[in-house]
């Protein structure tokens, strides 16, 4: 069965067989259109064929040359006056083959052109306008598709590379937690239960729920809530960290883990290399039409000179996020001096 | 007598005629009255003084009666004459014949009238007439070699052709010779 529907929808696929199809339709309406009398007679067939002569021919030059050569390439006026010169002289064509020609190809039989010239004439246009309606109609519908199917293929191109950039969020954000763990376990700390437990609970939100275009924007405060406190855990008591949020986060969407990134580079960057005195202020306004993102962190000293490489892998990872999930509907600053560093994220509420 | 023959077996009767007013044309010469040529039958032309055609009134000298008075021997015909493709033609259609009026009404319902037609040439004393062959165009309907609007009635062709059809068609084959049958001479009488 499916071997047949294959085998059918090849030939419906096929140029030859749609354009026999058309023509085969057209033979039987005209046939009976033109039968002369009750019963459709062996000589009406040859009269019937013999009027798609001049059809086909103008059909053709019509579809192979003026529409492809002219109209499609916006030569319009040209184009009207090649599309009536083709239909007077198919016309003319008609009544000729029908006035002289067939008496030489078939002597003994009697045909007339038995249409005036204006009939002829409509016939013609009709077909003409037919046949070139449905080419450009079909090459319409094709346009389309492939419009689709390029729109399709960039919507999975980019969901592709957005779930590798995501992927790539997980290590990076395992390795850092890692190292928290063993900076906790090195001072025996009694909160080590607690982050690890943290810490599992924020890996089940990165593997089971962040694989989601969007996510609730409560669902990732609570995640970037978590993540400072382990830091907090983590970092000197001295350490100025804050975090706050105004506005109703409720109902709001946002891409998972977007901010995520700007918060390890500030904790890496900042506050490892300088714990004395080191600030990570991180403030998440949500306004009516946009959520705001500012994160100000110290520049602490570099642990590993060299490191600028690192550094810079995860914020090119989220502006490359930032670009897939909200096009042009984010502002990303970044700005830096001897001092301090700072991120300013503005998001279109989603 | 001979002509009548024709003129009745040699009928290919048509719904619609061969000519459209704008198409009829004026011959006087054939106005006159015309014996046949084996003095079998009579006709006598007049023109219409309010049309431009003819009537036609033909009588079967075979048949007691007297001669263009009221009998069943006479026929009047309202004849048009048409130039197609450089050869004239007349269109036949009944005129007002008292044969006709006295039938019976619901005869009369029955009936419809016809046009026939045929090929002349006319010169001031002798008009030649050519019908066309029935049974030439029975074969060739038969043979399925024409194609003309019609209808077989019993054994009976019928034109169904429109006048531009019908004229498009005598016009091109007008000068077939197997399209009709032996001419007939009519002589003029002084």
């Amino acid at each position: 069965m499916a071997r047949y529907q294959h085998l059918f929808k090849r030939l419906a696929g096929s140029r030859w067989i749609q354009h026999l199809v058309f023509w085969g339709f057209s033979f039987l309406v005209l046939l009976k259109y033109f039968q002369l009398s009750s019963e459709v007679e062996p000589i009406d067939y040859v009269y019937t064929a013999f009027f798609h002569v001049s059809l086909i021919a103008g059909v053709y030059i019509n579809l192979r040359i003026l529409i492809p050569h002219f109209l499609q390439r916006k030569r319009i006026l040209l184009f009207a006056v090649l599309f009536i010169i083709d239909l007077l002289a198919v016309s003319l064509l008609n009544v000729f083959i029908f006035t002289y020609l067939i008496d030489k190809l078939f002597p003994g039989y009697y045909f007339i052109s038995y249409y005036s010239v204006t009939d002829i004439l409509q016939f013609h246009f009709v077909y003409l306008v037919i046949s070139g309606l449905l080419k450009l109609s079909k090459e319409w519908f094709g346009l389309l598709e492939s419009k689709t199917r390029l729109a399709q293929i960039e919507k999975e191109k980019a969901h592709t590379e957005l779930m590798a950039l995501k992927s790539q969020v997980n290590p990076h954000f395992l390795f850092n937690s890692l190292n928290n763990i063993y900076s906790l376990s090195l001072k025996k700390a009694d909160e080590t239960p607690h982050v690890i437990l943290a810490l599992s609970d924020m890996f089940r939100y990165m593997i089971y729920e962040a694989g989601e275009d969007l996510i609730d924007l409560t669902k990732e405060l609570e995640f970037l809530r978590k993540y400072i406190e382990l830091q907090q855990i983590r970092n000197n008591p001295g350490v100025n960290i804050t975090f706050e949020i105004t506005g109703d986060p409720v109902g709001i969407r946002v891409a998972p883990l977007i901010f995520l990134p700007f918060l390890e580079n500030s904790f890496k960057h900042g506050i490892k290399g300088d714990t004395a005195g080191g600030y990570v202020r991180c403030l998440i306004g949500i306004g009516k039409d946009d959520i705001h993102f500012r994160l100000t962190n110290n520049k602490g000293m570099k642990e590993h000179p060299g490191d600028e490489k690192g550094s810079g892998f995860g914020l090119e990872n989220v502006r490359r996020r930032l670009d897939l999930q909200y096009g042009n509907h984010y502002t990303l600053g970044i700005t830096e001096n001897d001092e301090e560093f700072s991120v300013s994220l503005t998001l279109t509420k989603r | 007598m001979a002509f009548m023959f024709t003129l009745v077996a040699g009928c290919i009767p048509s719904l619609h005629p061969l000519y459209t007013d704008r198409d009829r044309k004026r011959m006087d010469v054939i106005t006159g009255d015309w014996l046949s040529d084996d003095s079998s039958s009579m006709y006598r032309i007049m023109a219409d003084p309010d049309e431009p055609s003819y009537v036609f009134t033909y009588t079967d000298l075979s048949r007691k009666g007297n001669l263009f008075t009221h009998d069943s021997s006479r026929a009047d015909f309202i004849v048009n004459l048409v130039s197609l493709n450089g050869s004239d033609f007349m269109d036949f259609f009944p005129g007002d014949n008292d044969d006709l009026q006295n039938l019976n009404m619901l005869l009369q319902v029955h009936l419809i009238p016809a046009h026939t037609f045929a090929k002349f040439r006319v010169t001031q004393d002798t008009i030649i007439i050519w019908r066309f062959d029935p049974e030439w165009l029975e074969e060739l309907f038969d043979e399925n070699r024409i194609r003309i609007s019609h209808e077989k009635m019993d054994d009976q062709i019928v034109l169904t052709a429109s006048t531009e059809e019908l004229q498009k068609f005598v016009s091109k084959y007008a000068d077939d010779p197997a399209a009709y049958v032996e001419p007939e001479v009519l002589i003029r009488q002084r």
